[in-house]
């Protein structure tokens, strides 16, 4: 490259830098990506993902900016000023392009670099990382900013560029399953059919040369750049095809799981994929061992403070899709694939530990809550001994919280309607209960003579039949005020 | 008053149309999109209208920049006037192009989907107040399309940003969502935020 080229490419890095629409996109991204995963805990598998597809953010600065570069020679007067200079069009198109090249892959490094070890943070990650996907990220946000040069030589308009970019985010939506995008955003679990990276990184270079070769050709239609630019269509369409055969697809094959139900549940129940500890096994989908230590120190303080005679917790199954239809019965805990860090993890720690506590003290399992019984969806506990019981043993693992209610929406019995209706909703499933069995539980933690007492009285104050005020004269504290039990507001739990 | 009529024709003719213009035909074509496939997905069809609001969001705030600035300052309508009646023609080209993309999907959609999408048209307002008070208060620093290239890159940043944050109040549940039928009373609570961006970009210039 000539020095008045280089001087060119630098002054082009130069603006870009200065660019509002790129330093500042990069601060943005990376603080909103950086708050929105805090709390969750590390898949790498999605985080991966995530990352490289949040970057198209970064990539619309870049494009953006490259566009503006391009375009600033079609301001007024300019045409007649330019004829004078030292580089011709087609040099001054090489130099926005290097530079949006440069700077699109230092932005999007940039990210990467100072997001990816903030999910580190308190986490036990799960998952595999993947490098290819991060790459592809970087490849991407660098396609963005040649397109943007392209597009400022061919449609040199200023719409031209929001109206691709948004053709861009559009497409990433309503095609997300295909792998001609530049990324693909479908979020895959880490046991599931592989994904094809490195034929799309090539992809995704070849496409990156051909634009880039594209913008070029609108003022220079030498041999060699047209050679080069037919030669990286080729690459294109290559590396698209292998890109999109199935067969290509490397990496890990699709792991059979028990429990699979015509697709859409996937329940790990392999003897080979659980571990037993203190009696209980413990279930992980393939990729997400790390998370059993997590689970075992929700599920641990209740198991402990359970007595000998109440029913026993045979395993936690991690499950993804619904469940519930093909487990029945009681006996096992859920646990989802997702989880929380930071804090976040809080509210995971007590739906377990609540799942748990439900069974032990004998409420139905979910799946009969949540079919409708004689009156409605779900059932009222309020008024119950064993409420206060299963809200004394979730509050080993966590403090217990208000019931509320869900909206859920449901097919009718016998009929394709589906119907909204409320139900309640709790850490012990479709279940409510009032203030008055909260204030009595937390009386009950406070209590070191709690647990002798309810090791006692078990299946006494696990009877459906004893009413609060019977548990509190065994468990010898006062029944706190509250709003009546019972019947008004729902059917009684049975 | 008298003059109202002439400013806006005047405006009219002054404004840059090509934006809107290209943001209408892309937006019919990509809801028109949602038809081709075996079957409906109107959680595929909401992404395409939203697509289609932030677009035209996007688009009209090309009609707030004035290339003659330098010129009409002079004249004796103030600015805040120039700027309002720009707004409000692109604001009402950009909702009437949304209104021809809704309809054409609210006419071919399936019986059982009727009246799926009646609180998009709230969403889409919001979008389009926003896609042009970003540009109207960028305006107060720059012109010309940098200002309303830069107008839409804060729009994108603020639907992209939103995006991320998956909580109660996310903004951007799909059709399918339980939290759909609650969400556009949260949409309407936010059009008076791009009404007062709007109050502040579009008024008197202190220079």
């Amino acid at each position: 490259m000539t020095s008045p080229a280089m001087a060119l490419t630098w002054a082009e890095i130069h603006r870009f830098a200065r660019s509002p629409l790129v330093l500042p996109l990069v601060l943005v991204l990376l603080v909103s990506r950086t708050l929105s995963t805090w709390r969750d805990m590390t898949d790498w598998t999605i985080q991966s993902v995530d990352a490289a597809t949040t970057l198209v953010l970064v990539g619309a600065g870049v494009m953006l900016a490259a566009n503006l570069a391009v375009l600033r020679e079609r301001g007024g007067g300019t045409a007649d000023l330019l004829e004078s200079l030292p580089l011709p069009a087609a040099n001054r198109t090489w130099s926005v392009l290097c530079a949006s090249l440069f700077c699109g892959a230092a932005a999007a490094l940039l990210v990467l670099s100072l997001h990816v070890p903030t999910l580190l943070v308190g986490a036990a990650p799960a998952g595999v990382f993947r490098p290819q996907e991060l790459a592809a990220g970087v490849l991407a946000v660098m396609l963005m900013g040649a397109l943007g040069v392209a597009l400022g030589r061919w449609v040199p308009s200023p719409v031209a560029a929001p109206v691709v970019l948004m053709l861009i985010v559009w497409s990433l939506f309503q095609f997300r399953d295909s792998w001609l995008l530049p990324l693909v955003p479908t979020q895959a679990l880490p046991f599931e059919a592989a994904r094809p990276p490195l034929w799309h990184l090539l992809y995704l270079a070849a496409l990156v040369t051909a634009v880039s070769l594209a913008a070029v050709m609108r003022h220079r239609r030498t041999t060699g750049t047209v050679a080069a630019a037919v030669a990286a269509s080729a690459a294109v369409v290559g590396a698209a095809t292998l890109t999109a055969v199935p067969s290509a697809f490397e990496g890990a094959e699709p792991v059979e799981l028990a429990g699979t139900h015509e697709g859409r549940v996937t329940v790990t129940a392999q003897a080979s994929a659980c571990e037993e500890h203190d009696g209980v096994d413990y279930c992980a989908l393939p990729g997400f061992e790390p998370w059993v230590p997590l689970w075992r120190d929700a599920i641990g303080p209740v198991l402990e403070a359970a007595p000998p005679q109440a029913p026993q917790l045979e395993a936690v199954y991690q499950y993804t899709g619904y469940a519930f239809n093909d487990l029945e019965g009681g006996g096992y805990a859920l646990v989802g694939t997702t989880w929380g860090r930071n804090g976040g993890e809080v509210e995971y720690r007590r739906a377990v530990a609540g799942s748990v506590a439900a069974f032990m003290a004998g409420f139905p399992p979910p799946d009969v809550l949540q079919s409708d019984g004689q009156g409605g969806f779900g059932c009222d506990a309020a008024g119950q001994a064993r409420t206060v019981i299963a809200l004394w043993l979730l509050g080993q693992t966590e403090a217990p919280v208000a019931a509320g209610t869900e909206r859920e929406h449901m097919a009718e019995v016998g009929s394709d309607e589906v119907v909204a209706v409320e139900l309640p909703a709790s850490v012990f499933g479709a279940v409510s209960y009032g203030q008055a069995e909260l204030d009595m539980a937390e009386e009950l933690l406070a209590d070191p003579n709690t647990q002798t007492l309810v090791h006692q009285e078990w299946e006494r104050l696990v009877d459906v039949e004893t009413t609060l005020e019977e548990a509190a004269d065994v468990l010898g504290v006062a029944v706190p005020p509250g709003e009546p039990s019972g019947a008004e507001r729902g059917t009684a739990c049975a | 008053m008298r003059v109202m009529p002439r400013i806006v024709f005047a405006t009219a003719r002054a404004m840059d149309w090509v934006p809107l213009g290209v943001a209408a035909l892309v937006s019919v074509l990509i809801t028109a999109w949602g038809f081709t496939g075996p079957y409906v997905d109107t959680d595929l069809l909401a992404v395409s209208l939203r697509s289609a609001a932030v677009l035209l969001g996007a688009a009209a705030g090309f009609g707030l920049t004035d290339a003659a600035e330098n010129t009409t300052a002079a004249s004796p309508v103030p600015r805040w006037m120039r700027q309002w009646t720009r707004t409000l023609l692109a604001g009402a080209a950009a909702a009437a192009a949304w209104g021809v993309a809704y309809l054409s999907v609210e006419l071919r959609l399936p019986e059982e989907h009727s009246g799926v999408f009646a609180g998009l048209p709230v969403e889409a307002a919001v979008v389009i107040l926003t896609g042009l008070a970003c540009t109207s208060v960028v305006r107060r620093w720059m012109n010309g399309y940098p200002a309303a290239l830069i107008g839409s890159t804060v729009l994108l940043v603020l639907v992209a940003v939103s995006l991320m944050y998956r909580s109660e109040f996310w903004l951007w549940y799909p059709p399918s969502a339980p939290e759909w039928e609650g969400l556009h009373r949260v949409w309407a609570v936010l059009i008076p935020l791009p009404l007062l961006m709007l109050v502040i970009g579009n008024r008197e210039n202190p220079r």
